[in-house]
């Protein structure tokens, strides 16, 4: 792994409004920065910089008089940093008094010995004028998207004689996305106020958003076709809380987009904030294109098939009604196979294609206290994650993924990245990762916690825990044996034929899904892993846990189990069924975290 | 006054009023509901099956109805049990769905007072408990009296806050 701390990166040597305090504070920040950069040179890469900061809150008030810069408010920013301790008591006993610093911020302003105030402009800055052009069809997306029950009415409906009142709706959407692009543009203005970034927008309903760097979870920047053409970026950054995107500036020019990052970053725990491009430094992991295709064709086919088969029905009925009977007539085995083997290539082909444009050339990088990746082939996106705030490590694999070897990798904060405002999207995605390289990526995301995780001993279940894992297979079973004897009109023979085989699977998964269930709880983590064909391994840290709590459903009183249920930001984890007395233990020794 | 239980099973109940409260609001929709819906499906359950079929149906439905409105909140209130540790908060509830959670007093992000006409009729509050997890909170506690919850907030969020996200 490679060092980001470089002494030779300063911070950033543009400003767009100096100050003499700026500049003050800004030259001792550079001198204290390199010797964090040694001191931390000389750990082990892994160690995670949080680690250090806490280290480094005791010491703090007894350095508070070597300061020369005065004139800042922040009497954290007098401290300096020379000689970080690095002994381990040193280092539990600012974990001790951790609680009783309080104000997290002003620490790390102190770690970074800038004025948060030093990237403050008094002028709003607005949107790139194309943003208009790129935001241009996004927006009637999303008009078309609120109206289409009216457009596929206009569409489909009877047209004879209504062909000018269709194209002047027509035309009214199309006016209507054009209006309210201008107004976006015209509208949106943002700035850094106290280091803090204030997006306002809106002309009739005025809205004014104020995002704090500490309370970042991501920072994403996102580059399509236009933009590339324009050169221009997405700058999109989350926070914790509601599904919304919190800051999304559609249309920047690379240097405000890089400012915009430097100015939030620069005030977060990062120490190779300065590195814009995170390119500079060597990937930790980074895909080919043969492995993206292989996770393309180990994605989950049958829903794509279900859609496609769909779509082509509906084409072709419309194309052609009556060739569609024919064929509907016409049906047999072999065509149906046929069709179907067909349907299969198609899906394989599209998932390989979208995974192809989204995970092309992803590069993962992994710094102490960030974790970077990249990747798109026409789309570009770049996502940046601060380590501290990953809540939830998922660990999935599916069946055929993991019979190749791989596995996928999601990094969950606790914001709620919503992707067009349906799917729960996870801010990080790894998804093709050597189930061999796991535990030395894991280690460096997670150092403690994976190191303990991946050594526990795990449990099974309770033996009991069979009879409700079988409720889940067996009642979509039950569902489609229904639609058999519905619409098949199967002999009673038959149908009892399929229903036993059916039931010999239905218990088989279950055993399989049963016996890959696991659970461990460590001093510092939580593991539970779930399903066989699609299986999940979560891990938690426990210092990430909201709050817990167990439930039992009468069929689980019955059978003495209980079901802990872990709340994490962003996230739940299940632990899998087991005995309530040993629940409680759980819950017991899991509360034990919260005493100070 | 921080309650230092050894104890994993809280002790603190609900107002004993609660139960007046769940079973007016309760009654109210038996009433404007669940009455209605049994009579207008009843003709249809006759199509369906037969007079007889309907009988029983609407029986075991209605049944249903009036044991939760009559029998249920008394046992509601039985299993429902709340209490703060010196660090965290306990609550236990649930009759036949038992759910026991813990939440940490320093998780804790705001409290919501809630209170609906019924309540605010016999002077009760709820108290909503939300930490970073979600947008659903992860404790309530319905059936306070007005100044106990009171206390109960403050007592609550006396511990200084950590969000861990």
């Amino acid at each position: 792994m490679s060092n980001p701390s470089d002494p030779k990166k300063s911070p950033p040597s543009e400003d767009p409004t100096p100050t003499e305090s700026t500049v003050d504070s800004k030259d001792i920040g550079r001198a204290d920065q390199d010797s964090v950069a040694e001191q931390d040179a000389t750990k082990t890469p892994s160690t995670p910089f949080s680690d250090l900061l806490e280290s480094s809150i005791e010491d703090s008030p007894f350095r508070s008089n070597d300061g020369s810069i005065t004139m800042t408010e922040d009497p954290f920013l007098e401290l300096g940093l020379e000689d970080l301790p690095t002994e381990i008591e040193d280092r539990l006993e600012a974990f001790e008094i951790e609680g009783a610093s309080g104000d997290e911020d002003s620490i790390e302003s102190a770690i970074d010995l800038v004025d948060p105030n030093q990237y403050d402009s008094e002028d709003w800055g607005m949107l790139h004028p194309y943003s208009l052009l790129i935001n241009l069809l996004p927006q009637m997306l999303r008009t078309v998207q609120n109206a289409w029950p009216l457009l596929l009415f206009i569409f489909l409906g009877d047209n004879s004689g209504q062909q000018v009142f269709d194209s002047i709706f027509v035309l009214f959407f199309v006016a209507l996305s054009v209006v309210r692009t201008l107004i976006h543009f015209l509208t949106l203005r943002y700035r850094i106020q106290d280091g803090k970034l204030i997006v306002k927008m809106g002309l009739i309903f005025r809205q004014a958003r104020t995002l704090d760097p500490a309370r970042i979870q991501n920072m994403e920047i996102t580059q399509n076709l236009l933009h590339k053409y324009f050169n221009l970026v997405e700058l999109k950054i989350e926070t914790a809380g509601d599904a919304s995107t919190k800051g999304l500036l559609s249309a920047l020019s690379r240097e405000d987009a890089d400012y915009l990052k430097r100015a939030l970053q620069h005030s977060k725990r990062s120490k190779h904030a300065m590195d814009v491009e995170l390119t500079d430094v060597e990937p930790s992991l980074s895909l080919s294109w043969q492995e993206i295709i292989l996770f393309g064709l180990s994605r989950r086919t049958a829903g794509t098939i279900v859609v496609l088969s769909a779509i082509a029905s509906e084409a072709m009925s419309v194309a052609s009604p009556d060739q569609a009977q024919y064929v509907a007539n016409s049906m047999n085995l072999q065509l149906f196979i046929g069709l179907m083997a067909i349907s299969f290539a198609a899906s394989w082909i599209w998932s390989s294609m979208q995974a192809i444009l989204q995970y092309y050339r992803l590069q993962l990088r992994i710094f102490p206290d960030e974790i970077g990746i990249v990747s798109g082939l026409i789309t570009k996106r770049s996502v940046e994650i601060p380590t501290h705030k990953v809540q939830t490590i998922e660990w999935f694999e599916p069946w055929l993924r993991r019979q190749m070897g791989f596995g996928t990798l999601y990094l969950e904060t606790a914001a709620l990245g919503m992707a067009d405002g349906e799917v729960r999207r996870s801010e990080g995605v790894i998804p093709m990762v050597y189930q061999a390289d796991l535990e030395n990526i894991l280690g460096q995301i997670a150092p403690t916690t994976s190191q303990e995780i991946l050594n526990a001993t795990t449990y099974k279940p309770h033996k009991n825990a069979r009879f409700v894992i079988v409720f889940g297979y067996l009642f979509p079973a039950a569902l489609a044996l229904l639609f058999a004897w519905w619409s098949l009109e199967l002999a009673p023979i038959m149908l009892s034929l399929v229903g036993a085989l059916a039931l010999i699977i239905v218990v088989g998964l279950t055993e399989l899904d049963f016996q890959m269930q696991r659970w461990a709880i460590t001093p510092h983590g939580i593991l539970s892993r779930e399903g066989y064909i699609n299986r999940r391994t979560y891990i938690v840290d426990r210092e990430k846990v909201q709050s817990v709590y167990r439930s039992e459903n009468p069929l689980l009183q019955l059978l003495g189990l209980s079901q802990v249920i872990i709340r994490v930001a962003g996230s739940i984890v299940r632990l899998p069924l087991i005995p309530k007395s040993k629940a409680e233990t759980v819950l017991e020794s899991l509360t034990e975290d919260w005493r100070e | 006054m921080s309650t230092t239980t050894a104890s994993a099973i809280p002790q603190r109940q609900l107002d004993p009023n609660i139960t007046h409260a769940w079973r007016f609001g309760r009654f109210f929709r038996f009433v404007l509901l669940t009455l209605p819906f049994t009579a207008l499906s009843f003709p249809l359950l006759i199509w369906l099956w037969s007079f007889k079929v309907a009988c029983v149906l609407a029986g075991i439905y209605l049944t249903y109805h009036l044991v939760l409105t009559l029998i249920w909140p008394t046992l509601e209130y039985k299993c429902y049990r709340y209490d703060i540790r010196g660090h965290d908060f306990l609550v236990q509830q649930g009759v036949l769905f038992r759910k026991s959670s813990a939440i940490p007093l320093h998780r804790i992000q705001h409290i919501d007072t809630h209170q609906g006409p019924i309540e605010r009729l016999l002077g009760l509050s709820t108290l909503m408990l939300y930490t970073a997890a979600g947008v659903t909170p992860d404790g309530v506690i319905p059936g306070l009296a007005e100044e106990d919850a009171q206390q109960l907030r403050d007592e609550l969020s006396k511990r200084e806050g950590d969000d861990g996200v």
